[in-house]
């Protein structure tokens, strides 16, 4: 997705809930060296919130914790990725005008209004959840797919 | 935080960003509310700035509850984050949301006296 050199990057293992905060601390630092605006920041946060949750819960469910989180930050903007044993799962909403009265399954739907790019790709036994926020001034992005780090 | 009575309404004011680390006290204290003995229910969160989708569950949820123990829930917020997020999972569609606790309270009112706009 970003073809630019990466000039800041950082990895997490998520293990606990807390590591989840933790999480959401590394993406509050490089929404900093973005210089994203205050509410961008809170939702980059959020989306950090779900996306890991999301990732967590999946994880718990099938018996393992193997989830690693990796923040890429350059010029154009930040990508995070959340790699983790499993399979890829659809992104594309089915029921986009119904409304969601349940106690569940907002996380997905929030993070697609948030990040500029949102996808999914498998590699062997891993599934990475990628999601992208441009800079302000780097909307439109230039349209390069590159297969996100972390991946082994 | 507790729940508090004014006139004939039962009052949540939450004042902390809802997020993993105390989502599971909000759902406390949200349930406490909607068992209180008033059928007019005020979620205040004019305070919270941020709030996770276990957190939005917990709100539609126990909105449908109350109405289903005839009680009406509304919230109080006019933080635009909060408002942001509930437009990206329309929650206006099927719930009240109010500026302040004062205009609720004043819904309550008007639909006592059959007035409401709503």
């Amino acid at each position: 997705m970003l073809s630019s050199e990466v000039f800041y990057n950082e990895d997490l293992k998520i293990m606990s809930i807390e590591d989840i905060s933790k999480a959401m601390e590394i993406t509050d630092k490089c929404s900093n060296l973005m210089s994203f605006d205050p509410k961008e920041k809170l939702f980059l946060k959020l989306a950090t919130e779900e996306a890991c949750m999301n990732a967590y819960e999946y994880c718990v469910k099938h018996g393992h914790l193997s989830i690693k989180v990796c923040w890429n930050v350059n010029e154009d903007g930040l990508t995070i990725n959340i790699v983790h044993k499993g399979e890829v799962f659809p992104i594309e909403r089915k029921d986009k005008d119904e409304v969601n009265v349940g106690l569940r399954g907002r996380g997905l739907q929030i993070i697609q209004n948030i990040m500029d790019n949102v996808c999914v790709n498998q590699r062997e036994e891993k599934v990475c959840f990628s999601m992208l926020k441009y800079k302000s001034d780097k909307k439109g992005g230039n349209g390069h797919e590159h297969y996100p780090k972390g991946i082994k | 935080m507790s729940i508090i009575q004014k006139g004939s309404n039962s009052i949540l004011q939450f004042n902390e960003d809802i997020t993993i680390q105390n989502v599971e006290n909000f759902k406390d204290l949200v349930g406490k509310l909607i068992e209180s003995d008033s059928t007019k229910l005020i979620l205040n969160l004019e305070h919270v700035s941020y709030l996770n989708s276990a957190a939005l569950g917990v709100i539609a949820d126990s909105v449908l509850s109350a109405r289903k123990q005839n009680k009406e829930l509304v919230l109080a917020t006019a933080q635009e984050t909060v408002i942001e997020i509930f437009e990206i999972v329309k929650f206006k569609s099927f719930i009240k949301i109010f500026d302040t606790e004062a205009q609720a309270m004043e819904h309550f009112m008007s639909e006592q006296n059959g007035t409401s706009a709503f």
